[in-house]
């Protein structure tokens, strides 16, 4: 007698129709729940017109209780009389579950070692007893025709601790993941899970980090593997000879399109000044926004002498105005960011080692290499920023993969907060730069080895685009029901129950489905709790408001104001317009004595006049 | 609620509409008109005789003190489900009588016990196995099917109770669903089977020796056992049978004893048989929430000269049930109750018939009844099946036969229930 065959292990009876995809069955109490991968023994006829008992498994998607033995009309009497069901002669223990199972497949009934899954091609029995099967065969099925294939330790079936539940490593790396979960669902434990376990296989990873959810890897990096690295990076732009268009990149990312003109004036100033090795990014555009500004004031010399023949006056006031202020546009970007990279470096210099980001095009060795773990730190930036730094390293390292230079090795992208930089047509594309850089990695990627790890908690809000070319998913508690419907649109197995538990599921409770798995499967994410980040995390507000020492702030305030303008200018600034346009109507009328702020209202016309 | 009242809200009720209008079609126009008032006097004739002779009761409901005075006890409840197998040819018989047990305020996985105590599934005139002997001779069959399966089920209910009885002696009363006592001489006419030897022995719980074996002696000893018994056992009648047994019991013993003038009494039997009503209809009038009629003694085996020659002796000494009607609540109709004479704690017994019923507000049943007829119950998809699969067998047995008429035969015999255009004769 074999574990399917073994009265031992039944657990119910099917029921009503059946089909090759699914069945009904009534179980017996207490003895399986949804989730649970189930069993039945079924004949299967084959091409020679014979029959075989072949395993049909399946799994429990939805399970319907009903006490048939509890009218309502019983219950209606008990609250009624305010009385206790179980001081009564009612009866409680005579549910019917009817339980709906999902089949996933059938496998030879004496299959041995191995339990290869084929679509199921004939229904299964009516009246068939169902089966919970024991750990070590569910384990079979898990990993058939992968024994040998690398795996990654996501967890256990849900509700089964006895059974692991792994990805197989090689479709997560090439054929890319999406994490969906709402807040607080799991989903940065199940990515820093799927991160470990590539750290295991040392195989780089590259963060996008805009919370700091993965810097627990750097503070407990003792504990990962020998021989790993994780390096920790806040953005920083730097010129060099050979990635001299960092600047138009910049440019263009941030929104800043040039008309031919402007690009011959901007190619212009490039060419004229000259760039200094490992230069930021920021000084080099000051330059150039000087240099425009001296080109400016040229020829507006020119304009007021009589025009020499020699003067090409190939640009105009207005083409050198619109590339200095696009440079400014950037400049100033760039300035918030080193500013923000300082105060975040002096923060947080006791617990974490900061390194200054590499120059993707020049030494993408630094941030993709084998063992190491690179996060992109990108909290505090704005959404520009941010957007532009993904789409920049993004870009560059995957032109060195497609390049095949063999510079770097194959690598994995983690992209935190995903909605964010691939955001869909109704969110608003126009100041998201990365989302083109990540259609274009997300597509192609799998050739190269650049496989993407999206994770978010808003679906809805995702690049359909993108997201369809996931095929893999790890589907965590989400409650919205626009989530829910999108992630039903993209994930084409899953079923209609599967998509109303989603917002059953506890913390790190999820559904994986795709090629990462045999079949779609519940999990318990396994929690690495020992990585977690001790020094950034859920901050006690109400403690932090109880605690504020508001005169300090106010003091510290008042200084801030103080050093960067002077108290009297601005408040002068302030009160003069209304002042000015009070006076200068009273002027006009020729009551007000008062002559200077009809001076400064002259003088913004005229400005403006000229 | 005044009687009068009780009647106005009864009138839209289908079986008054019927009797109304069947009296009207007797009696002509007047008495049409005047159908409300006549059998608003009698009822009201009928409570005022009732009432002031002290023959209606009540069961108090307090339902949280009653429970809680229950807390340990155990109830048995009794029912049996009748699968509705038709099939040609033969007589499959499916019965199985469930019992449930509980024991309110039992807080333990022990507070209920759900058993299937007989189940019967054979065919009427099947070698083996069999609930009645078949004869020698199978022109001596006894023609009457529907007789033989009631005779089973009827048997084999209290026969359940009985076993459950023996089973739980903690179990304090157990109540039927159905009549307690029911008539037997029609299940004792010449030529009507004996049970088997196992089906008796099954059903009697001991080896019952031959002359016993058939159901009237059998059925009376069945019932003879659970009477002797310390647990109080009941049989609670969820349907209006029809008849005026009570009334007509209540009168007669109160002109036998000399209360009631024979004049009166001739009076009032003919004002019950005037209008037609049964004991349900005229007593959901007169009774009020909880209240029941004194029980009376009701001759359950009458008219004796309809007894067979056979089984007269037995029929003779068969006991007759202790009977009343309990009305549960304004809303609903009364239900009879059956128990044996000399019952003790009745009053306690009707309480608890009457806080079951009050669990139930809307159907007015005891619902540990309505359970374990639910659990009893062969379920109609079952019957279904078992049909489908038995005719499937005696199809494929035809299509194994060469003999082209023989199939023809068999599909029109399995397929078709009556005459059917598409089975006309082909040109």
């Amino acid at each position: 007698m074999t574990w399917i065959t073994d009265p031992e292990n039944m657990i119910g009876t099917v029921v009503g129709n059946t089909s090759t995809d699914s069945y009904r069955f009534i179980l017996r109490s207490l003895r399986a729940k949804v989730g649970d991968i189930v069993a039945t023994l079924s004949k299967i006829p084959d091409d020679s017109r014979k029959h075989e008992d072949a395993i049909i498994w399946g799994r429990i998607v939805s399970i319907d209780r009903h006490n048939p033995f509890f009218p309502a009309e019983a219950a209606q009497e008990l609250a009624e009389q305010n009385l206790e069901l179980i001081n009564t002669v009612l009866s409680t223990s005579r549910d019917y579950l009817n339980a709906e199972v999902l089949i996933l497949g059938s496998s030879g009934a004496d299959s041995g070692a191995r339990a290869d899954l084929s679509p199921l091609t004939y229904p299964v029995q009516p009246a068939a007893r169902v089966v919970n099967p024991p750990a070590a065969s569910i384990r079979k099925l898990l990993g058939a025709g992968q024994d040998n294939a690398p795996k990654l330790h996501v967890g256990t079936l849900l509700g089964r601790a006895d059974v692991d539940v792994s990805f197989a490593a090689n479709k997560v790396v090439s054929r890319h993941l999406a994490i969906l979960a709402m807040t607080g669902g799991g989903k940065t434990v199940a990515a820093r899970r799927i991160i470990l376990a590539l750290i295991e296989h040392g195989y780089p990873i590259v963060i996008f980090d805009p919370h700091g959810d993965y810097l627990g890897l750097q503070e407990h990096r003792s504990k990962l593997p020998p021989g790993t690295e994780v390096k920790l990076f806040y953005p920083m732009m730097k010129v060099s000879e050979e990635n001299v268009t960092i600047v138009s990149d910049l440019l263009a990312k941030m929104g800043k399109k040039m008309t031919e003109a402007q690009h011959d004036f901007f190619n212009k100033l490039v060419t004229e000044n000259n760039v200094v090795d490992g230069m930021k990014a920021s000084d080099y555009i000051r330059r150039l926004i000087e240099h425009a500004e001296n080109t400016f004031n040229k020829l507006q010399r020119k304009d007021s002498e009589a025009e020499s023949e020699d003067s090409p006056k190939k640009f105009g006031a207005s083409t050198i105005n619109a590339v200095k202020r696009s440079l400014t546009f950037v400049l100033s970007a760039l300035m918030q960011m080193e500013q923000n990279n300082k105060a975040l470096v002096e923060r947080l210099k006791d617990d974490y080692v900061f390194s200054e980001m590499p120059d993707p095009k020049r030494d993408p060795e630094d941030i993709v290499r084998k063992k190491q773990v690179s996060i992109f730190y990108l909290a505090g930036y704005d959404h520009l920023t941010q957007s532009t730094i993904v789409s920049i390293v993004l870009d560059a390292l995957f032109s060195h993969r497609a390049s095949l230079t063999n510079r770097i090795p194959p690598f994995q992208t983690v992209l935190e907060e995903a909605h964010n930089f691939i955001p869909s047509r109704q969110e608003g594309t126009d100041e998201t730069p990365s989302l083109a850089t990540v259609r274009k990695v997300i597509t192609e990627g799998r050739k190269f080895g650049t496989g993407l790890m999206i994770i978010s908690q808003r679906p809805a809000r995702l690049d359909e685009t993108i997201l369809t070319q996931c095929n893999s998913f790890l589907v965590l508690r989400l409650v919205n029901p626009k989530d829910k419907s999108f992630v039903r649109s993209v994930m084409e197995n899953l079923s209609e129950s599967d998509a109303n538990i989603l917002q059953t599921f506890g913390p790190g409770q999820g559904i994986v489905s795709g090629q990462a798995v045999q079949f779609p499967l519940l999990v318990k994410v396994q929690h690495d709790e020992q990585f977690k980040n001790s020094k950034i995390g859920d901050e006690d507000f109400l403690k932090a408001a109880a605690e504020w020492d508001e005169k300090a702030t106010r003091a510290r305030n008042r200084n801030a104001f103080v050093e960067t303008e002077p108290k009297s200018a601005k408040e002068t600034a302030s009160g003069k317009s209304a002042d000015a346009s009070i006076s200068g109507a009273k002027a006009k009328k020729g009551n007000g004595p008062k002559a200077e702020p009809a001076e400064l209202k002259f003088s913004v016309v005229s400005k403006r006049k000229r | 609620m005044e009687v009068h009242d009780r009647l106005e809200s009864k009138l839209t009720q289908g079986d008054f509409l019927v009797n109304m209008l069947r009296v009207a079609r007797s009696d002509g126009p007047r008495l049409e008109q005047a159908f409300i008032e006549h059998v608003g006097n009698l009822a009201e004739k009928l409570s005022h005789f009732l009432r002031s002779n002290g023959l209606i009761r009540k069961a108090e409901y307090e339902p949280a003190k009653f429970w809680a005075r229950q807390r340990g006890r155990a109830f048995g409840f009794v029912d049996g489900g009748v699968a509705s197998i038709d099939l040609p040819g033969a007589s499959p018989l499916g019965i199985r009588v469930g019992s449930y047990v509980v024991r309110p305020g039992d807080e333990t996985d022990r507070r209920e016990e759900f058993k299937i105590e007989f189940s019967i599934v054979d065919d009427l005139y099947a070698e083996s196995p069999s609930t009645f002997a078949v004869p020698d001779d199978l022109e001596d069959r006894y023609g009457d099917r529907a007789k033989l399966r009631d005779a089973a089920r009827i048997i084999s209910e209290i026969a359940a109770a009985l076993a459950l009885i023996r089973r739980r002696s903690d179990v304090k009363t157990v109540l039927v669903h159905g009549p307690l006592i029911n008539p037997a001489a029609p299940y004792g006419p010449p030529g009507f089977p004996f049970f088997t030897a196992d089906t008796a022995e099954k059903l009697f719980g001991a080896p019952v020796p031959s002359e016993k074996r058939h159901f009237v002696p059998l059925y009376r000893e069945v019932l003879e056992r659970v009477k002797a018994c310390s647990t109080q056992a009941f049989g609670v009648v969820e349907r209006d049978g029809g008849g005026r047994a009570l009334l007509l019991r209540v009168l007669e013993e109160m002109n036998r004893a000399g209360d009631l003038p024979d004049k009166n009494y001739a009076a009032g039997n003919a004002l019950l048989r005037k209008y037609d009503l049964s004991d349900t209809q005229i007593l959901d009038v007169i009774l009020g929430p909880g209240e029941y009629l004194e029980p009376k003694v009701v001759p359950r085996q009458e008219p004796s000269n309809k007894w067979p020659k056979d089984w007269e002796e037995s029929l003779k000494f068969y006991p007759n049930p202790l009977t009343t009607y309990l009305k549960p609540s304004e809303t609903v109709r009364p239900f009879r109750v059956e128990t044996f004479e000399g019952t003790e704690d009745y009053q306690e017994a009707m309480t608890l018939i009457l806080a079951t019923a009050r669990l139930l507000p809307g159907y007015g049943f005891p619902v540990a009844l309505d359970i374990v007829d639910k659990y009893a119950k062969v379920p109609s998809w079952l019957s279904r099946e078992i049909g489908a699969g038995h005719k499937a067998v005696l199809l494929r047995k035809a299509f194994e036969q060469d003999d082209r008429r023989l199939q023809e035969y068999a599909i029109k015999m399995l397929s078709v229930s009556s005459r059917d255009w598409f089975f006309r004769p082909k040109a």
